[in-house]
């Protein structure tokens, strides 16, 4: 006789709207059911309004974690429509912003799973870690959350050497940190005891529901696109990919401590042998690009980003998809959770990374007639919440 | 026995050490230089092409009559609570008379109390 | 790359399949509807089981929809990224699925059919993924034809 239990949307574990159905025998799961679509924005059909130039800044709103991913993702496709390539100096640049968040990224993403499991303390300090991250993104960028650093043709901004002084200082100081929170976490038998053997997912079960980022390599799946096709600097750089085998929730916080010592790495690198020169290329801002399409995928903190563009010889893109690593995650969750005790359910989800806010950002609402472009998020939260209300959150 | 002497020196260490938090509203912190803040606009310097309002991502320009700009006799009005902070238009404004200030206390009552900085000099 | 072999492949069960490498890399094959399953399931013996994501391009001039389906190998250094394509009809839009080859094309499928009003058969799912359930039965947003619309729709 198996009950439904109803997860979701506004629930104090969960950091984003999400709402899962589990059918329950006892303590046991025996069946989910995902339900997303609280997010959603329409920002795919928002991108066939705006310029090659301006489609980056909308593209960027999409997540505010990994914004410094599909900014750099998005002009990376639309420099291969229009066939140009940035200077090296730009390339090197590029990379620096994508590594300093993929640290920034793991560190909240750290934080976040120890307070799931309930060890507020170590919450704290790596929040604290991050914020030195976010000093320096402020005096790279401008900003903290929202960088904007890249362009059609290269980057906005240069890099002076007093802050590559301060990124140096600031890579000797993670590494101590990264080897104590590793320590930390092999040492202690209560995190042991919550994170060792929650939410296995095997190896053919990764490779055949194509799951991507840290939750396929702490399977044993060789998947990476830095490895696969590299992009930028990443073929000369330090860079080594990360593999476990065991495919549970200890696993994957393991490589994602791992790769912030792989990022130091290359960080240091970056910071020793980045040329002189120019870092962008002059483009105007409205102009009419050749009819082409062009695929652009990288690797986000969480996994493969997909961006494809399609041009009809227009000042606008035609078609723009974007396919982010959290939506490609949610089958893999629902195959991981099948078998687990209620308890590990906050555990199970938080160990994928979930980025909602990433998952949801398909077609359309352009709302109001006067046709401003931007979306509110207001009425959109109370629209779902007042179906959430009606449906009593039955859904399939 | 390891993990009760960890966690006795990292007891003992941050008893003696400050708190990492600043008081905010009693303790100013000054943004660092370069940071996208408030608009501020040079109205000395503008000659009212327009640009700014077909660059900008977010819509948040619109061009209205002032007779200090000549010889067109428009300049830019920046809907603040609409913005991005992308600075696209201090970046293509030909005249560099658009500035993005260090200035981030951008709160009111009401939406239309957070305004520009028009400066005539 | 092994351009020659994944051609070969191609052209033994699907003698009208066009090939294009572009500058970048990517290696484009057009190929009819009938024979999709059987070059996919050919596809996945040499190893291409991964797949990224499905696209829909919806074409007014040409009253067609183009499904794209983008693959990779795994063993992604001897052996290109791929996309194939397939047009459908744009006033019945209809396809079977390939959930039983590529199991993780079950949700990309569902999204298509969300806002592009393609529908695959035999896929489990045929529910709403992603807009509320109280959008009407023909209201599909990524379509052309839909701007401004949609949201006074859904006020109603």
């Amino acid at each position: 006789m198996t009950y439904n239990l109803y997860f979701g949307p506004i629930h104090p574990a969960l950091k984003e709207p999400i709402n899962f159905t589990f059918e329950i025998e006892g303590e046991r799961i025996v069946n989910v059911k995902p339900n997303i679509g609280y997010n959603h924005r329409g920002l795919e059909k928002l991108l066939e309004s705006k310029t090659w130039l301006q489609s980056g800044f909308v593209a960027e709103h999409i997540c505010g974690i990994c914004s410094g991913a599909h900014n750099g993702c998005c002009y990376q496709g639309v420099e291969r429509i229009f066939g140009i390539e940035p200077p090296r100096r730009g390339l090197f640049i590029r990379t620096l912003v994508w590594e300093l968040e993929r640290i920034h990224s793991h560190l909240l993403w750290l934080g976040v799973m120890l307070h799931e499991s309930g060890f507020d303390t170590v919450f704290m300090y790596c929040w604290r870690d991050r914020e030195l991250t976010m000093d320096l993104f402020e005096e790279m960028s401008g900003r903290r959350v929202v960088y904007s650093m890249n362009t059609v043709g290269g980057v906005r901004r240069d890099v002076t050497v007093s802050f590559l002084d301060k990124l140096k200082k600031y890579c000797n100081y993670l590494e101590e940190r990264a080897k104590f929170y590793e320590d930390l976490i092999m040492g202690d038998t209560t995190i042991l005891a919550r994170l060792q053997g929650v939410a296995p997912l095997p190896k053919s079960d990764a490779a055949s529901l194509s799951a991507v980022g840290p939750v396929a390599r702490a399977s044993g799946v060789k998947r990476d696109v830095r490895y696969e096709e590299p992009y930028a600097v990443y073929d000369e750089s330090p860079f080594r990919i990360i593999l476990r085998e065991e495919g549970d929730a200890l696993a994957r916080t393991i490589v994602r401590i791992e790769e912030i010592k792989v990022s130091i790495d290359i960080l240091r690198w970056i910071a020793d042998n980045i040329p002189q020169g120019d870092y962008k290329i002059k483009f105007p801002p409205i102009t009419k690009a050749p009819e082409n399409e062009a695929i652009s995928r990288i690797e986000a903190p969480r996994g493969e980003l997909f961006y494809y563009f399609k041009s009809d010889g227009g000042t606008t893109p035609s078609r723009v998809k974007v396919r982010t690593p959290t939506f490609a995650n949610i089958l893999p969750v629902v195959k991981m959770l099948e078998g687990q005790y209620i308890a590990d359910i906050p555990i199970a989800v938080a160990s994928i990374d979930p980025c909602i806010a990433c998952c949801e950002r398909v077609t359309l609402i352009d709302r109001k007639t006067e046709k401003t472009t931007i979306v509110t998020m207001d009425q959109l939260r109370s629209h779902s919440k007042k179906y959430y209300k009606k449906a009593g959150g039955e859904k399939f | 026995m390891k993990i009760w002497g960890r966690a006795y020196k990292e007891a003992v260490k941050r008893l003696t050490e400050k708190p990492y938090t600043i008081h905010y509203p009693f303790v100013d912190v000054k943004a660092f230089k370069g940071y996208r803040g408030r608009i501020s606009l040079q109205i000395n310097k503008c000659i009212g092409c327009g640009l700014c309002s077909r660059v900008c991502p977010a819509n948040a320009i619109e061009m209205v009559p002032d007779e200090r700009v000549k010889p067109a006799g428009k300049r830019p009005h920046f809907k603040l609570p609409e913005c991005c902070y992308c600075a696209l238009c201090a970046e293509y404004c030909p005249k560099e008379a658009i500035e993005l200030t260090t200035d981030y206390h951008l709160y009111g009552f009401k939406k239309e109390d957070v305004v520009a900085e028009v400066k005539s000099e | 790359m092994n351009d020659e072999i994944i051609k070969e492949l191609i052209l033994s069960i699907d003698s009208s399949a066009r090939f294009e490498r572009d500058k970048n890399g990517r290696f484009w094959i057009k190929i009819y509807l009938e024979n999709l399953k059987a070059v996919l399931r050919c596809l996945k013996e040499k190893g291409y089981d991964y797949i990224s994501a499905i696209t829909a391009l919806d074409n007014i001039k040409n009253n067609s929809i183009e499904l794209l389906y983008h693959l990779m190998n795994n063993s992604p250094r001897e052996f290109p990224y791929l996309t194939i394509s397939i047009t459908i009809s744009r006033d019945d839009p209809k396809v079977y699925t390939v959930h039983d080859i590529l199991p993780a094309a079950l949700i990309h499928e569902s999204e298509v059919f969300d806002l592009m009003g393609v529908k695959f058969e035999g896929n489990p799912l045929t529910e709403r993924l992603l807009l509320p359930g109280d959008v009407p039965e023909n209201v599909h947003p990524l379509k052309k034809e839909f701007k401004d619309s949609v949201f006074k729709v859904i006020k109603e």
